[in-house]
């Protein structure tokens, strides 16, 4: 324990970020580790992934401070459009005291349940901070330093980590991504990261009264690499949240998300598409926490499972006491391409107020007979109709996606996992 | 993440203490005249005792004493209802009404059989009963089953007097659908189950009115552990309904049945429960059938009753053809907790199962759907639907639904829906403007909401059903 901590007050410039680092160190020892017992960890068995112990005797280097040029924090490569989105290393962010304000945000502070929440918070080594702002007005010199070249868009953010590669004595690598959002501006926000060891991230969202966020999230895990995100969403008043999700790869695969709705007359519409290959096992817990009402709230879940690989979806809908004018929806559906293949689907219901519209639909099954016949007396051979029938079955989530670009990159991922699925 | 919404259990428990009596219909109690009542508490001693009273083979005490180490080893579910207020020491485990069981009403001791008289079952038998068994405290007390199915070779006793006639079939089926390792409480029953139904319909009889046991607890602190085996042979077919009550009391009661039910070769079993124990009744309850080629497992499932309802009704489909159909209704009221479901296990091809599930909450009462599908490895053809709808009356209740889709085989359609709603304002509006008052109005929608249900048990548990229902939404409408 002391050598880790005595790394972080060595390597630790900032001494603000050095607090919020020894703060979250002390909670990973305070908090349980997640264990199979727990609802929401049934089908992730964190200890094949995660050693608590070995996690805190590696190497670090917190090189987040240091910026090559324009291209961001170190580790990834952050672009947005000058002016309107400033990007802070979390050296910087906790200097101005944005962070400490951000985690002293009860939604926040309460999504630090489990010893590997802690954790991340407390030795990631890749972060940013990145401010979006309505009106261009991000004129202070030192916050300018660190907005970069234009994106295509006026109104879009990309963040690309750099692959998380195996290097010598490393197993793990953790990551923390705090974007928050003024009131009122409008952002398209899209992160990708390919990973070969084992990563463990966070992404909080705060989305301002009356905003508009389009968060793409790009995930492909090589075998033997396991990454675990956990992506926060909080939504203020009138705010417009839609969410795309892409998971592909051999790899496993855990990812959280959780949505609270804080204020009324929020409409937020979660899509996530997956693909199985290999042996793969993806696990995906979703919370739609309705803790005010008159909002509205989708949760799309598509999976499709081949080789050996296995999917899980555990969804909760929650509802509270006073949030009275909820409506939400949740579907999960998942296509088993091979009989080694397994599903499973939990979609849960947890509400308290009465005037309420909640409802769940899960389906689980394999590709229609019918459109098998159908391609294949057209004379398409049985495994490219089985590539288009599921190609097909993404097609509306691509469709939906919010630009051109990401919508090509997505497509070409999906497919390229389904040609290997079926071949 | 489960944890946020979890409500207080302490204030359910005062809740379900502060409940007016009167509510109840069939609260009332007799006064404790008791041939035997053993001791409080669960120990060695207690076990070895119920069996020497029953004369029981040594095998089934063997299998007791084993029951009650893994129910002492086992812990309390963490999940659903909290349970951590059972008093197992205060329990009495054992209590024997009467000498003997009887075959006419007339014989049946004085103060047990007014009570049946209020509860309606000698007349009911009259009338629309094949068979009828009746329970009070731990022991079976009346029996009778009428000849043209008795001739058929239709068997309908006790358990107990299912042990001493027909020790064969006991010993080759007794805890092979519910072992006693399936979970605490069917631990617990293993180890002190007394009365119950045992029934046995030969090959290709089909007993065509229903069979129904009445189960009623009596004395304070009791521990009711009725154990019920049903074998239908090939083709065979028949009809079992329950109905439970028990007088109200401040300190809580124990039911905890083991139900086994076997369905071989294309014969079918429909197992009807209009569950009405009283507030005080943690209600604990394990039943499952195994389903066998082509049979057909039907569970019927009302629940008014009790303060802590844990029951999921299950069926394993075992052989190809095999199916189940799971029909559900759950009303919570004010300190209520209705943690219902169901669990079909599919371990054949060309299997299906349908579970339709209908809750609804009110006066801060809290219902929850508990499902779980199961389709293992290697199977094809394989169909299963889930639906469960949800009602709130108003805004103290709460209703939850967890159901488990575990598919291990892509060969499969398996379908879930479920929907949460409040009584519709436009549904109220519609019909007061048609002159109904808001009771009636919400009884309407209440009744049209279970419906399908409540029409496919046999009429007068219907009827029965309805006005049960009736009377819970007069309490808390207007």
């Amino acid at each position: 324990m002391n050598t880790v901590k005595d790394t972080i007050k060595e390597q630790e410039k900032s001494e603000k970020l050095k607090e919020v680092r020894l703060r979250y160190l002390d909670l990973v020892r305070e908090l349980p580790f997640p264990n199979r017992n727990d609802e929401d960890w049934k089908n992730t068995n964190l200890k094949n992934y995660l050693n608590i112990e070995t996690a805190l005797t590696q190497r670090y280097n917190f090189l987040h401070g240091t910026f090559s040029s324009l291209k961001g924090p170190a580790g990834m490569a952050v672009q947005g459009p000058a002016g309107r989105c400033c990007i802070y290393s979390m050296e910087d962010a906790a200097e101005s005291g944005f962070l400490n304000k951000l985690i002293s945000l009860k939604a926040i502070e309460k999504s630090v349940r489990y010893s590997p929440d802690a954790l991340v918070r407390a030795l990631f080594e890749r972060g940013v901070y990145i401010k979006v702002l309505k009106d261009k007005n991000c004129g202070e010199n030192r916050e300018q330093r660190y907005g970069s070249k234009n994106t295509k868009k006026e109104n879009m953010i990309n963040i690309n980590f750099d692959k998380f590669k195996k290097t010598s004595g490393k197993g793990y690598a953790f990551y923390w991504v705090v974007v928050d959002i003024e009131g009122g501006a409008d952002v398209i926000l899209t992160d990708s990261t390919q990973n070969e060891v084992n990563i463990f991230g966070e992404i909080d969202i705060i989305a301002g009264n009356g905003s508009t966020v389009k968060y793409v999230s790009i995930d492909d895990t090589s075998s033997g690499g396991f990454h675990r995100k956990k992506a926060l969403i909080s939504a203020g008043e009138k705010s417009r949240i839609s969410t795309y999700t892409a998971v592909t790869g051999t790899g496993d695969f855990r990812g959280e998300l959780e949505l609270i709705i804080q204020g009324p007359g929020v409409r937020a519409e979660l899509k996530k598409a997956y693909t199985g290959e290999g042996m793969a096992r993806k696990d995906f817990v979703t919370l739609q926490h309705h803790a005010s009402g008159e909002a509205f709230s989708s949760l799309s879940v598509l999976g499709v499972l081949g080789d050996s690989s296995s999917g899980s979806f555990t969804g909760t809908i929650a509802v509270d006491r006073n949030a009275k004018g909820t409506d939400a929806y949740q579907v999960s559906r998942t296509l088993l391409l091979s009989g080694a293949s397994r599903a499973r689907a939990v979609p849960r219901l947890e509400i308290l107020a009465d005037d309420v519209k909640c409802s769940h639909g899960a389906s689980l099954g394999r590709i229609d007979k019918d459109d098998m016949v159908y391609l294949m007396s057209r004379g398409v051979s049985e495994k490219d109709a089985e590539i288009m029938a599921a190609e097909g079955f993404f097609g509306r989530f691509i469709d939906a996606l919010p630009d051109s670009d990401s919508a090509r990159f997505v497509e070409e991922r999906l497919s390229t996992s389904l040609k290997r699925i079926c071949r | 993440m489960q944890n946020i919404l979890r409500l207080p259990d302490m204030s359910l428990q005062e809740q379900r203490f502060n409940m007016p009596e009167s509510e109840y219909k069939y609260g009332f109690h007799d006064p404790e005249n008791y041939v035997y009542k053993a001791k409080p508490g669960l120990s060695y001693e207690i076990v070895s005792e119920i069996s020497w009273l029953k004369d029981e083979p040594e095998w089934m005490q063997k299998i007791r004493h084993r029951a009650l180490d893994y129910f002492l080893k086992k812990q309390l579910p963490k999940w659903g209802p909290f349970l951590g207020d059972i008093p197992f020491d205060d329990i009495y485990y054992y209590i024997k009404p009467s000498e003997k069981q009887e075959t006419d009403w007339k014989d049946v001791p004085e103060g047990i059989r007014n009570t049946f008289d209020k509860l309606g079952i000698p007349e009911a038998e009259k009338k629309y009963l094949a068979g009828v068994g009746a329970q009070y405290e731990s022991e079976v007390v009346y029996h009778s089953l009428r000849e043209e199915w008795a001739e058929q070779g239709v068997v309908f006793l006790d358990m107990d007097g299912g042990l001493r006639e027909y020790p064969e079939i006991l010993k080759e089926y007794f805890g092979s659908v519910v072992p006693y390792t399936d979970n605490k409480f069917a631990a617990l029953n293993t180890a002190v189950w007394s009365g119950g139904s045992f029934v046995y319909v030969p090959e290709g009889v089909e007993v065509a009115i229903p069979l129904q046991a009445y189960f009623r607890i009596n004395a304070k602190n009791m521990g009711q552990f009725e154990r019920t085996l049903i074998i239908a042979e090939k083709g065979s077919r028949v009809h079992y309904i329950e109905g439970c009550t028990a007088p109200v009391y401040s300190t809580d009661s124990l039911h905890s049945a083991v139900v086994e039910i076997v369905v071989k070769e294309g014969a079918r079993v429909t197992y009807s429960t209009v569950q009405n124990w009283s507030k005080n009744v943690y209600n604990l309850v394990t039943k499952r059938s195994l389903v066998l080629r082509d049979g057909l497992m039907e569970w019927v499932d009302g629940n008014l009753g009790s303060g802590v309802s844990m029951k999921y009704p299950g069926a394993i489909l075992k052989e190809r053809g095999a199916r189940a159909e799971v029909l559900s209704v759950a009303m919570a009221s004010e300190g209520q907790q209705q943690d219902v479901g169901s669990k079909v296990v599919h371990m054949a091809s060309d299997t299906s199962s349908t579970i339709v599930s209908k809750s609804i909450s009110k006066s801060g009462g809290r219902s929850s759907f508990r499902g779980l599908v199961k389709v293992i490895p290697g199977l094809s053809g394989v169909k299963a639907s889930v639906r469960c709808d949800a009602l709130i009356m108003d805004d103290e209740s709460r209703s939850d639904t967890y159901p488990y889709l575990d598919i291990n085989s892509p060969e499969v359609e398996i379908g879930h829906e479920a929907t949460v709603t409040k009584i519709g304002e436009e549904k109220l509006f519609y019909l007061m403007s048609r002159g109904i008052s808001e009771i009636e109005a919400s009884k309407l929608i209440v009744n049209g909401f279970i419906e399908p249900v409540v029409k496919r048990l046999p009429m007068e548990f219907a009827v029965e059903m309805n006005r049960l229902i009736d009377l819970e939404i007069e309490g808390s409408v207007g």
